[in-house]
Order: structure tokens, then C-alpha cells, then sequence
């Protein structure tokens, strides 16, 4: 074994047997070359993932014998080493060996500082095989239930072939924003598509995750993490990615802790997934378990479905079916608030009725009042009813061809007592030959009246003469007729506009939250569309699209 | 007292919504209440109401331009002041604990009993009579005060902060004999037959702080 420098070997007159033994021994896949890139001796490690005994390939070229090639690959970190003339270490996929190695190219020199060779140490990193060591590095101990589950959802999430064919892929040039891109849309995917909430990815160095680790106070040490998670309402999805320091805060045991005070700093929705790419092994993706705990905590079994549910469509109809059921529990509040009224009225009338019958004589006149409510309160509970039940059901209870300009007309009627009691001032502009949209007049004029109400509401706080309330009617570039109310006044608080639309949300001491989320629904019903903008020099503007004519 | 030239107890009914107005309205005038309604809180401010031996308001807490707790903020500390029941037909559990810490009497849930409006309806207007009774005794002692003269002040200062005659003497720099005198003086003005009741008629009294003599400093 000429030019193979051991170490300690020389002037020691050490046996070389020995030192070949050790060679052989070594459990990475060791190969030495000469400077022609010939094989000079492979280990047992290596030979046994080549399938072949040491000797048989000897004096191969390390391409054609690794790749089936005629030179050094590209990425090959031993044409590297030549230039630099150093240890280089780089991820290479080794077509023969069927995998993706890192492999770290360590010259050899004589006492004159000749290069006589190489030594090749390859490890395998191929995502299939790595990570059983990463999973047992972290807890240990006897598997519970939940690791199971873990294992299993890691099975799916990141030996999904797609995901996987990406990572090797990337593998070679690995950049954490490329890889946090890749991880993002993964996640995003099933998240979305089983309207578990919304994603949100943190990228963090090495030192701030050090700091978590170490310090006991997350939302001190990551304040937009913190920030983020106390701002969602929706569950989170956190996705941080940084270098060595987590991997040796997890081996630490902290990590665990470290996991817990940021998922602490909201609440149980909110879950934490550590992405951790190793600085010095790029390509080497860990998803920890705790991580993966936590996740299959948060998104159980839905998940694992999610995963096995090849087709796009099942996806997609538990996405209308959390949309509905999300649905369902705002219109459960809307139609008890609706109803409550009548349910008053009829309660209070029909026990005055009692006592006024009870009275020598009975006051018969006032009972029959008192009965006349009552009808007029159940027939108004039954209206209520069937309002709320076409709102659920998406349907449009009527479609006519409304003229939308006629409409805001006859809802500026309506409203102008309470724009004159806000001290208000309407301007409308309302264009001409609006071509007709298809719906229920009397759902469109409900959500046009809670949009001018609302903005007479908004403008209350402002001096008088800077009450302004706009209504605007147009066709849009799209063809689409749109319909826009804007006001001067405090507005939605920025990063809200969307939020303005969920049920609850409001802005008013008594607000219900109810209107706006009830106006989208209308509007999409009708197949349009709804948004909230902050106006610049101050106000909110609302924006309706609706589709012409046939919906 | 002189509480029998006025109506007696009256309920204003606030809410925007006609049906649960005249509902309410009706159950109470069935159960031998006097009431008044009102379809807006700016309605029943600007109203001019007849003064009665007592008065309660039931609010509706949700109604466009002011809501009840508005309503409730406006009126604090006036002499608009009178006990509110809120009723809601979204009983939200802050809305009703603000409302209640703020002094509501109750809080009632659309749809509600009739036997939980009247019993709350009692309830406040017993509360009124009694806010009323109590404003009428300051009213009382503070009239027997504004008889007293310059020196019976100081006196009646010492005694109700249970001052010995000899020591209002030496802090006035008078004779004890003369402090008998305007003590006697003082009892008869303010129509009290004992210290005690003398003490509780000071308790009443509405006096600038800093105003009662610091005679024992």
C-alpha cells in the first residue's frame, strides 16, 4: 500500500497490515486514488456497496467506476481538491450506488508535500436512509404511539416522491431560501387544501436560534416570530430554518423547550416546524421530531389522509367542506342574533295577553293588538329563515336582472337619514347604461345598505366637514360591473383589509362583526367579489365586482 | 316627605326595534307598570320627562347612531341617571360585564321571561325610590346646615369629630360655657335629637374638601 500515509504510521515502523485492516474496517466507504484518478485500494465499506470484491477494481478510473462516465462529474469534489489543493467536501449522486453521498476528497502528500493521491470518504445522505439516524439522535427511548405517527406522517410528507425528487435535485446547490421555497410549497399545499390555515415561513440564523435555545424568553429573542404569532388569529404553520446551532441545541435538549415557548406564545393553533439545514452538509434536511410531533398534534390524521389522497378532487371537496362548515357557524350567530327580536316581541306580547285576559273584564281590544304582533313577529322570524337558509345553501334565492344603479338609488333613499344623522355628505357617480347584473335585488341592496351604513358609522369620528361618503358605479376592464363605496373615515387598521370580511370582526364597541363577513357571502353567491382597501390620505374603500348578466 | 304630589313609578322603554317595543311595552302596562318609549337613546334624551318617585330605563343595548352603553357613559352621574336594565338579543358575556360593572341592575337575554323583566323592573325602581329618598336627606341636611351660623359651624365641626366641649373651647379659644350654648344652638338648627344623628346628618353634607375646620391641627 505504497503512498498511502497513515497516520502515526510514519518512522513508527508500524505494521501496514494493520493499517489496511483499519482501512477495511472503517464503516464510511473509503477509496483511495492515485493522481490519475485510478483506484489505488477500496475499503469493505465500499466494496460492499459496489457489490464486488476490493481487488476487481483496481486500477479503475473513479468516474467510470461511481458514474459511467469518461471524466470527472461535475460537482466532484476531487477536481476541487486539485485546484485548491485542501480537504473539499460536496454532496454527489452516485448514479451506480443509486443514492446521494457526501462525499469529502482529502489529498494525500508525501514529506516533500508531493500529492500522491486521494482519499475518497463517502457517506450516503440519500433522504431514504439518513434520517432513521436523525429520528433516534433526538429522543430516544421506547417508541410511543405518537413517534409512530410521526414516523409515519415523515414517511408520507417527506418520502413523498415529489418532495424528495426535489430535495435531491436541489441537493447540489442547496441555498436555504431555495430549499425554504420548496418545503413552503409543500407544506402550503396541504395546509391550503384542507383549510387548516395559513403557512408561515421564518427564516432565522444560526445565532438567534442559538439565543432561543438558550434563552427562556422566545418572543425576546425573536420578536418578528413572536409578533407574527400573536398577530394570527388563523392556526400557524411555522416553518424556521437556520444553521449548526439548532442541531446542537436539540442534541442539547432544548430544543424541545425552545419549540414549546414560541408555539406557547399564541396558543395550540399555532405549531412550529423546524427546518434545519446543516451548513456544512448541504442538502441534509432534518425535520426533527419534535417538530413533527407537534404537527401531527395540529393536523393528526387529516394530514395522513391529505397525503393518501392521490386525487386533487378529494382535496378539494374538504376544502368546501371546512369553507362550509366555517360558514355554517357565522350564519348560526347571524340568524340567532336575526331571530331573537321576534322571539322577544312574541314572548312579551303573548304573556301580556295572558294577563290581559285575566283582567274582570278582559281588555280585549289590547289582546288582539297583542296577537297581531305576534303574527307580524313569526312571519318576520319566518322571512329571517329562509334568508339565512339560501345564504348557507349559496344559493341566490331569486335571480332577476337588477339594474345595480337603480338599486344604490333606492338604498340612498334608505340610508339618507342615517348619513344625515352622521353629518355625512353622499357623493354618487353612477354610470350610465350599466348593463344589468343577474341576482337577488334583495340581497344586493342589504349588502349596499351595510356598506353605507358602515361607512356612516366610520366617518362619525372625524370633524364635520370631512364626513365624506363616495358611491361609484362602473364597468370594470374585466367587463365585469363594479360597484365601489369609499369613506374618509379611521378605516380598517392596516393588515386587516381581509380580516374585515371574517365573521365577528369589527372595529364598533357593539359591532356584531356580522355585516361585511354576510355581504361576501352575498356577493359570492352572486359569483362576485368583495375587497377592503386602505384609502392613502385616509378611509376605507370597498370594492364589489359582479359578473353581467347571467351568473 | 313630599313624594305624593308626583306620578309614581314610571319605566322608560328604549329600542329601535317597534316590535319588541310595544311587546315590552304592553307587558308592562298589562302588569300595572306606567311606561314610556322611546325608538332611539337620542329620543329619550331629548325628551322632557315628568319628575316621578322613581324611575328605571329598559335599554336595548344594540341600536344604530347610539347604543345603550353609550347611552349609559352619557347619563352617568347626571340627574338623567336612573338604574338600566339592558336587554340584548346577542348576549355577548363583555358586553354585559362592562355594562354591569358600569351599574347596570341586570342584563337580560333576548328573548326573556316576563317574570324576569318585572322582577328586574322592581328591582331598579326600588333601587330609584331609594337613590331618590337619599338624595332628599342631603338635600334635608344640607338646608338645616345653611342655617347655621359662622361660629355653630366650628362647634358642630368639633362635636360630630367627638370633641369634648372643653376641648372645642380651647381650640376656639372660647369660654366652655359659650360652647354649650352654640352646641345647644346647633342641635335645634339641625334638628337632631342626639350626637349620633348629628354625626349621620354630617355624613351627608356635601362641603367643599379642605372646608371643615381643622380646629384640632
Amino acid at each position: 500500500m505504497e503512498g498511502f500515509k497513515a497516520p502515526g504510521a510514519q518512522g513508527a515502523g508500524a505494521d501496514a497490515a494493520l493499517w489496511m485492516r483499519l482501512f477495511d474496517i472503517h464503516p464510511d466507504a473509503l477509496m483511495y486514488l492515485d493522481c490519475e484518478h485510478r483506484v489505488v485500494r477500496i475499503n469493505a465499506a465500499q466494496a460492499k456497496a459496489l457489490g464486488c470484491r476490493p481487488e476487481e477494481v483496481v486500477g479503475r478510473f473513479c468516474y467510470e467506476l461511481m458514474h459511467g462516465g469518461t471524466c470527472l462529474v461535475e460537482g466532484c469534489p476531487h477536481a476541487s481538491m486539485e485546484r485548491e489543493k485542501c480537504a473539499q467536501t460536496a454532496e454527489v449522486m452516485i448514479e451506480r450506488l443509486c443514492g446521494l453521498f457526501l462525499v469529502t476528497v482529502k489529498p494525500v502528500f508525501d514529506d516533500a508535500g508531493r500529492l500522491l493521491g486521494a482519499l475518497h470518504v463517502a457517506r450516503e445522505i440519500s433522504v431514504a436512509e439518513a434520517p432513521e439516524s436523525v429520528w433516534r439522535g433526538a429522543a430516544g427511548g421506547p417508541e410511543s404511539h405518537v413517534e409512530t405517527r410521526a414516523r409515519e406522517l415523515r414517511n408520507r410528507l417527506l418520502f413523498n416522491r415529489h418532495l424528495l425528487l426535489m430535495m435531491q435535485r436541489l441537493s447540489q446547490n442547496v441555498l436555504g431560501a431555495d430549499f425554504l421555497e420548496l418545503i413552503r410549497f409543500e407544506v402550503q399545499r396541504f395546509v391550503e387544501a384542507l383549510g387548516l390555515g395559513r403557512c408561515v415561513f421564518w427564516q432565522a440564523q444560526g445565532d438567534a436560534l442559538r439565543a432561543v435555545a438558550r434563552h427562556e424568553s422566545a418572543s425576546a429573542q425573536l420578536p418578528p416570530l413572536a409578533d407574527a404569532v400573536t398577530r394570527e388569529s388563523a392556526p400557524l404553520l411555522f416553518a424556521v430554518s437556520g444553521n449548526g446551532g439548532f442541531i446542537r441545541a436539540a442534541e442539547a435538549g432544548v430544543l424541545r423547550c425552545a419549540a414549546g415557548k414560541v408555539v406557547s406564545a399564541s396558543d395550540s393553533r399555532a405549531f412550529l416546524l423546524l427546518v434545519e439545514c446543516r451548513e456544512h452538509t448541504p442538502g441534509c434536511v432534518f425535520l426533527y421530531e419534535d417538530a413533527l410531533r407537534l404537527m401531527c398534534e395540529m393536523l393528526g390524521t387529516l394530514m395522513l389522509h391529505a397525503a393518501d389522497a392521490a386525487d386533487k378532487q378529494m382535496l378539494r371537496k374538504k376544502l368546501i367542506q371546512a369553507d362550509r362548515v366555517a360558514r355554517l357557524g357565522q350564519l348560526t350567530a347571524a340568524l340567532a342574533h336575526e331571530l331573537n327580536q321576534p322571539l322577544a316581541a312574541t314572548l312579551c306580547n303573548a304573556q301580556a295577553a295572558v294577563q290581559l285576559l285575566a283582567r274582570d273584564p278582559p281588555d280585549l281590544k289590547e289582546v288582539r293588538s297583542a296577537l297581531n304582533d305576534i303574527a307580524e313577529a313569526a312571519r318576520h322570524a319566518g322571512a329571517v329563515v329562509r334568508h339565512t337558509r339560501a345564504l348557507f345553501k349559496g344559493d341566490v334565492l331569486c335571480r332577476r336582472p337588477v339594474d345595480l344603479n337603480l338599486l344604490v338609488r333606492r338604498v340612498l333613499g334608505l340610508v339618507r337619514g342615517d348619513a344625515a344623522l352622521a353629518g355625512a355628505v353622499l357623493t354618487t357617480h353612477l354610470e350610465a347604461d350599466l348593463p344589468p347584473v343577474s341576482g337577488d335585488e334583495t340581497q344586493l341592496q342589504q349588502v349596499v345598505r351595510n356598506l353605507l351604513v358602515n361607512a356612516c358609522d366610520a366617518v362619525g369620528d372625524k370633524p364635520k366637514r370631512e364626513r365624506l361618503i363616495g358611491i361609484r358605479s362602473g364597468v370594470a376592464a374585466g367587463g365585469s360591473i363594479e360597484l365601489c363605496v369609499q369613506d374618509s373615515g379611521v378605516g380598517i387598521p392596516e393588515g386587516m383589509e381581509d380580516k374585515a370580511f371574517e365573521p365577528f370582526y369589527t372595529t364598533k364597541p357593539e359591532g356584531q362583526g356580522m355585516g361585511l363577513s354576510i355581504c361576501r357571502q352575498i356577493v359570492e353567491s352572486h359569483g362576485g367579489q368583495i375587497r377592503a382597501e386602505r384609502v392613502p390620505e385616509g378611509g376605507t374603500r370597498f370594492l364589489i365586482s359582479l359578473p353581467v348578466g347571467a351568473v | 316627605m313630599n313624594g305624593n304630589k308626583q306620578p309614581k313609578a314610571m319605566v322608560y322603554v328604549v329600542d329601535d326595534d317597534a316590535a319588541v317595543r310595544r311587546g315590552i311595552a304592553r307587558l308592562l302596562r298589562a302588569s300595572g307598570r306606567a311606561c314610556l318609549v322611546f325608538d332611539s337613546a337620542k329620543a329619550y334624551l331629548s325628551a322632557t320627562l315628568e319628575p316621578c318617585e322613581a324611575a328605571c330605563i329598559v335599554l336595548d343595548i344594540r341600536m344604530p347612531e347610539m347604543s345603550g352603553t353609550e347611552l349609559q357613559t352619557l347619563v352617568r352621574g347626571t340627574r338623567r341617571e336612573e338604574p338600566i336594565i339592558f336587554v340584548t338579543g346577542h348576549g355577548d358575556i363583555p358586553t354585559c360585564v362592562r355594562a354591569l360593572k358600569a351599574g347596570a341592575v341586570s342584563f337580560l337575554s333576548k328573548p326573556f321571561d316576563a317574570d324576569e323583566l318585572l322582577t328586574a323592573v322592581s328591582e331598579a325602581l326600588q333601587r330609584s325610590a331609594g337613590q331618590r329618598r337619599s338624595r332628599e336627606r342631603e338635600a334635608e341636611a344640607q338646608t338645616r346646615f345653611q342655617r347655621l351660623s359662622a361660629r355653630e359651624r366650628e362647634v358642630f365641626d368639633g362635636v360630630i369629630r367627638g370633641d369634648l366641649n372643653k376641648v372645642i373651647a380651647g381650640n376656639l379659644g372660647i369660654a366652655e360655657k359659650t360652647v354649650k350654648i352654640h352646641r345647644a344652638r346647633v342641635m335645634e338648627k339641625m334638628e337632631a335629637d342626639s350626637v349620633a344623628e348629628l354625626v349621620r346628618l354630617g355624613g351627608r353634607l356635601e362641603r367643599p374638601a379642605g372646608s371643615a375646620a381643622e380646629g384640632g391641627a
